[in-house]
């Protein structure tokens, strides 16, 4: 019972994070996608199944939150490459001022 | 990039998973989320020696996920929801479809001799049955056509009773396959709305989209059996009353009927109903203080709950201790009733 709350509230917190830290991790340039991914892995626990990452980066795509450009890679076939526009970034800065603001409440709990 | 047949095989499954699952989202472009996990994969195995062995691909796809978690629930729309889990699961969604689908086709044919009967006034030919039946064709409606302007045209009244009667013997005889495949579709739902609930796994679990898709079945089954198992005393009252009445035993209850202030009314009616409750009581008390105790003191998991799955929860035993005080209340109704009548005073005598 323990078990499948803690995995319930695991799911939630996961998929709640995982948009603000995608946003994160284009934020220092552009970068394409399988970078993102590599850069979300060193959050343990974060990302569960990678795949999940490709139809969020498109539904910001969708959104306006992120533009995209190809451009051709030396190590094989040409690359997406994402970066955040200025919607994105002030998305990124409400999020990150909210997720704020929660920690620190948590914390003085 | 160069892959073996079996991994070659393998990619192409999981893209073509890939594609179904995002399809599904509102605001998601598949052909990007398929470019991006291409380019995912292959970055993955560039270091690996090509052709790319299965078992190396099968690594990469195990961290990417299984592509039906991906998107949100939230993102997808009804329809993509429904034909994407009529399409590739999880079992438990495409069960509650089916059982939903198979309620909809019963009812649809049953109630359908109304709704899809050629729409005319004359009164014979509203006793057709629809067309899309076993058995009356397009061109069997227009031989009754016929055959009633004929019989019209010659007055001849006789045959055309014949032919209606013919008619409604027809329409009653299609009102009964109806019904016949109501039950068939009903039934069959039922078991596949059990096997959605087992595929769901935790019965607190269960989603309420999928509630709705199945519990109408479950309910049409359930609630006839459950109050046919509840109330089977109340039949077996009124057909051992309806024996006395048969074999004259009524007319000797006289003082019961001036006793319950019941002159003027049809004797027989009103003596009969008080002799069939004095009968169902004490049965019906007896029962249920079985089914109480039965229930209060079991140590195994309760079968009627098990039977009545999802509806009747085996941790409350607060409902065997109400079957168990009605049961009581019902054994004492039911004696003092018979105590009170000529019976009883015939026995205290």
């Amino acid at each position: 019972m323990d078990d499948r709350l803690h995995d319930n509230w695991t799911t939630q917190l996961r998929k709640g994070l995982l948009e603000m830290c995608i946003l994160n991790a284009i934020k220092p340039g552009r970068a394409y996608g399988y970078e993102i991914v590599r850069r979300l892995r060193q959050i343990e626990g974060l990302v569960i199944g990678e795949g999940t990452i490709y139809p969020i980066l498109s539904r910001f795509h969708r959104e306006g939150l992120v533009e995209t450009h190809l451009e051709e890679s030396s190590a094989g076939p040409a690359r997406k490459y994402y970066e955040l526009t200025d919607r994105g970034k002030k998305l990124l800065k409400k999020m990150s001022a909210t997720w704020e603001t929660i920690v620190r409440g948590v914390r003085n709990l | 990039m160069q892959y073996e047949e079996p991994a070659r095989k393998m990619l192409d499954a999981y893209l073509q998973k890939v594609k179904v699952y995002v399809s599904a989202a509102k605001m998601t472009d598949p052909e990007e989320v398929i470019q991006g996990v291409t380019e995912h994969i292959e970055s993955e195995l560039a270091d690996v020696a090509q052709p790319i062995a299965a078992a190396d691909l099968e690594e990469v796809l195990t961290r990417l996920g299984k592509p039906e978690t991906w998107v949100n629930e939230d993102d997808i729309t009804w329809w993509r929801k429904f034909l994407s889990r009529l399409r590739g699961g999880p079992e438990n969604w495409r069960l509650a479809y089916i059982t939903a689908g198979l309620v909809f086709l019963g009812i649809l044919v049953w109630f359908g001799f109304s709704v899809f009967t050629i729409p005319d006034t004359r009164d014979y030919l509203q006793l057709r049955a629809p067309k899309f039946l076993p058995g009356m064709t397009e061109n069997d409606y227009w031989k009754d056509l016929g055959r009633y302007n004929e019989t019209m045209r010659n007055n001849n009244l006789m045959q055309y009773d014949a032919y209606r009667n013919a008619a409604i013997q027809r329409h009653s005889e299609y009102e009964e396959y109806g019904f016949a495949f109501f039950i068939f579709c009903l039934l069959m739902s039922f078991l596949t709305a059990q096997a959605s609930l087992s595929a769901a796994g935790d019965s607190t679990l269960i989603p309420a989209g999928q509630k709705w898709l199945t519990y109408p079945s479950l309910l049409m089954v359930y609630l006839p059996v459950a109050v046919g198992f509840l109330i089977w005393p109340a039949a077996v009252g009124g057909g051992i009353a309806d024996g006395l009445e048969h074999h004259g035993y009524v007319k000797m209850f006289g003082h019961t009927y001036t006793l319950f202030g019941l002159e003027g009314r049809k004797y027989n009616d009103w003596v009969l109903f008080i002799l069939a409750a004095c009968i169902a009581g004490p049965i019906f008390g007896i029962w249920f203080i079985t089914l109480g105790i039965a229930g209060l003191f079991r140590r195994t998991r309760n079968g009627f709950a098990a039977v009545f799955h999802p509806f009747l929860n085996p941790d409350k035993r607060w409902i065997s201790l109400i079957l168990l005080i009605l049961g009581v209340v019902f054994f004492a109704l039911g004696c003092g009733l018979i105590f009170i009548t000529d019976l009883g005073m015939k026995i205290v005598q």
